[in-house]
């Protein structure tokens, strides 16, 4: 068996894995009551940090929301106001909104802070999906 | 460039566009830096003090060097800022939301100065480091 086809059997069992997810289109609205479960439940989770008063936050809300549905089957994508859920913020060393953490497995592989392009945040995410391929 | 370095708790930050009324940034992010970094300066040529702390009328006067300028000001004023920060030899300058502009954003990338901005300090998260050391 060559390289090509192990790299295929990879893929296709990381399709029917995530075929058993049923995945949102929309992202998750996060609190201290519902964090651990949620980012535990996706394989990969984006937990958009965000505050009603901060102007950059609301920038890139549009963006989240066209990439949950873009992306979705591949990636979760969630929000978590950062007024309402400070104690949360401040466990993952949150200290400037917005501010985008990537959790793999429950576990941060990837911060994301500030008001970044779309481009930026699918660029990083695709290093997160083709270690994921590679896996 | 990484947004962590402004955050160090050892930097020395001036805050530029302190105000003295409470309901404003430039008093909320002046009391909050407050409580986390090392020393932070208040500078606004309107006030000789604030509450009873000594207030700079401008980069200049500071009586050292900052690690951080906060520009809490119209973006026309952070142009300003930054070109006396660049004559100072300031490295780093984060421009709150409203504050910045194009020009300025562009000026410091043409002279080696880092900039952050689209970016909100995230107040609570700040206060809570910052009670925990004291």
């Amino acid at each position: 068996m060559g390289t090509d086809d192990l790299e295929e059997i990879r893929k296709r069992k990381m399709e029917e894995m995530l075929k058993k997810i049923k995945y949102p289109t929309k992202p998750l609205e996060l609190n201290e009551g519902n964090f651990e479960e949620l980012v535990k439940r996706y394989p990969l989770i984006v937990i958009d940090f965000w505050s009603e008063r901060c102007p950059p936050c609301r920038l890139i809300a549009p963006l989240i929301e066209e990439l949950a549905k873009e992306l979705s089957g591949k990636v979760v994508f969630g929000k978590l106001d950062v007024d309402r859920n400070p104690s949360t913020a401040t466990r993952f060393g949150v200290m400037a909104i917005p501010t985008l953490l990537v959790f793999r497995n429950g576990e941060v592989v990837d911060r994301i802070v500030g008001a970044v392009p779309k481009e930026f945040i699918l660029g990083r995410l695709r290093k997160c999906l083709d270690e994921d391929v590679k896996k | 460039m990484k947004i962590e370095w402004f955050l160090e708790g050892k930097n020395t930050i001036a805050v530029v566009g302190v105000s003295a009324n409470p309901e404003k940034w430039g008093y909320k992010i002046y009391q909050t830096l407050k409580r986390t970094f090392r020393k932070v300066y208040a500078v606004n040529p309107k006030y000789a003090e604030i509450w009873g702390e000594k207030c700079y009328p401008d980069l200049k006067s500071l009586p050292e060097r900052p690690d951080v300028v906060v520009t809490v000001v119209r973006p026309e004023i952070t142009e300003e800022v930054i070109r006396t920060a660049k004559d100072i030899g300031i490295r780093r300058v984060w421009m709150q939301p409203g504050s910045e502009s194009r020009e300025a954003i562009e000026f410091c990338e043409r002279n080696g100065i880092e900039c952050v901005h689209s970016v909100c300090f995230m107040m609570d998260g700040l206060k809570k480091r910052g009670d925990g050391n004291g």
